[in-house]
């Protein structure tokens, strides 16, 4: 592949992240009804085109693959722990388990502890995940394995696991211009997951309104319940703008499912293919706009075989 | 217009750099792609500088962003010496591949060390500017001029050789 369009998708993987996080971030909750059809970016918690959860953990899950060539649990944990800003609209389950992290509880035993002990099925994995799909892209194996070490820092639960190989596979499909839908179906495990991806291949036939969309596959803080609604948003538009914007339109959890769409659609068309509009407004600072856009460079770099 | 700006010699700074750059490209009216391409560039030249190159005594490196009559000129000033400039990064390496990957995203590179100063100027030019140097032989492989009398030109040759893609 050319050089520059695969930097230029690696980008694209991270910044959609970001893009479709921060847009989705004001309608968090809300009934697809009550979304317009035209985003911008809003003011909202810590600004106009600032991060959630979502794009936080995303950076530090790529900067720790970047300092050890790999997932290790216990760094990863600790770079959660240290990047984690409340303000940033954390689940009540992350946080404990960060919580308990900083108290010098191993990751796993740390994860393994929520929800009398069944760990969480939140999609707190898969929405972080685009920086493993930049790092294992063409590496099916490698990009599996390394998708649950990293869900398994913060979430035991095999359906948020599941949930998160899914969604780094549907990423890494986009890079190497394979059809995310297909891959996601390919590498789905659980049953929950196969079955909702599989509606979401069905509905590519009849493309319902949002609304519809988000009623057949979901729309909730889970990650069986989100991540195909983000893949067919994808696999249903080919621009950026029309993916995450369906996305974030579907209601619920819509920083989410919003960041996990725009990060398929932008590492399929490449960052240049984000709405300028979108990416002049994201936030800037020690941890903002061009220090996600050289982790995405980094992580390419880090990739090539 | 030519503006300058001294950033602390530290990593972090290619980041400021790029915001920077992405803004004077805009004002210069640098096309998507070639910002893109231009902003990457500035960030290798800028790690090179901070880790192989020596910061000025005020532990800072000079960024410049000058318009040019086709495009957007970049200059990044340090007081290492002309080798640092130029030190070659095995591909695999995760930063710093520095002139290899400059060398493939601008239209011009110039490398110059003069006065204990090494400066590294890069040029990225408009699309219609850069078709029309293309046609007339100027553009073609990514120039790399050595000026004066320093550096080795079989081992600048050698890193435009090795560029990926």
């Amino acid at each position: 592949m050319p050089v520059r369009l695969e930097i230029d998708r690696a980008r694209g993987a991270l910044l959609g992240t970001f893009a479709g996080d921060a847009l989705g971030m004001p309608f968090e909750g809300a009934r697809p009804a009550a979304i317009p059809e035209r985003l911008v970016m809003l003011d909202a918690r810590l600004g106009r085109g600032t991060y959630t959860d979502d794009t936080e953990m995303a950076i530090a899950l790529a900067e720790s693959l970047l300092e050890r060539g790999g997932i290790n649990a216990q760094a990863l944990g600790r770079a959660f722990a240290d990047a984690h800003d409340p303000r940033r609209g954390y689940g009540p389950g992350t946080t404990e388990v960060l919580r308990l992290i900083r108290s010098g509880v191993h990751p796993h035993d740390a994860a393994g502890s929520l929800f009398a002990g069944e760990g969480s099925r939140g999609n707190g994995a898969a929405m972080r995940v685009a920086p493993v799909a930049v790092r294992y892209a063409g590496d099916t194996a490698g990009l599996a394995k390394a998708a649950q070490d990293s869900a398994r820092v913060t979430h035991a639960h095999p359906l948020a696991v599941d949930a998160a190989v899914v969604q780094a596979t549907a990423i890494a499909a986009a890079l190497v211009g394979e059809a995310p839908l297909d891959a996601a179906l390919a590498a789905a495990t659980t049953d929950e997951l196969r079955g909702r991806l599989t509606k979401a291949a069905r509905l590519l036939d009849s493309r319902p309104p949002p609304a519809e969309a988000a009623a057949a596959l979901g729309n909730q803080p889970t990650g069986h319940e989100s991540v195909p609604a983000a893949i067919y948003s994808a696999a249903a538009h080919d621009s950026v703008e029309a993916a995450t914007t369906f996305a974030v339109r579907c209601g619920g959890d819509t920083d989410t499912i919003g960041a996990m769409a725009g990060a398929i659609a932008a590492a399929r068309a490449g960052a240049s293919a984000i709405p300028s509009g979108w990416l002049e407004a994201l936030e800037e600072g020690p941890k903002g706009r061009s220090h996600v856009e050289m982790l995405a460079e980094r992580l390419a770099a880090a990739g090539v075989r | 217009m030519r503006r300058e700006t001294w950033l602390p010699a530290t990593a972090a700074s290619a980041g400021v750099a790029r915001s920077i750059v992405r803004q004077a490209a805009a004002e210069a009216g640098l096309e998507g792609e070639r910002t893109w391409d231009l902003v990457l560039a500035t960030t290798e030249a800028i790690s090179n500088a901070v880790r192989h190159g020596a910061a000025w005594p005020n532990d800072c490196i000079l960024l410049a962003t000058r318009r040019s009559p086709r495009g957007l000129q970049v200059e990044v000033w340090d007081l290492g010496t002309f080798d640092s400039a130029l030190a070659p990064a095995p591909l695999e390496a995760t930063s710093g591949r520095g002139m290899q990957i400059i060398a493939a995203l601008v239209d011009r590179l110039e490398v110059k060390h003069e006065d204990g100063r090494t400066l590294v100027r890069l040029e990225k030019r408009r699309g219609s500017d850069s078709r029309r140097a293309s046609a007339s032989g100027v553009r073609g492989a990514p120039c790399l001029r050595r000026a004066g009398a320093f550096g080795d030109r079989s081992r600048q040759g050698g890193a435009a050789r090795h560029l990926r893609g």
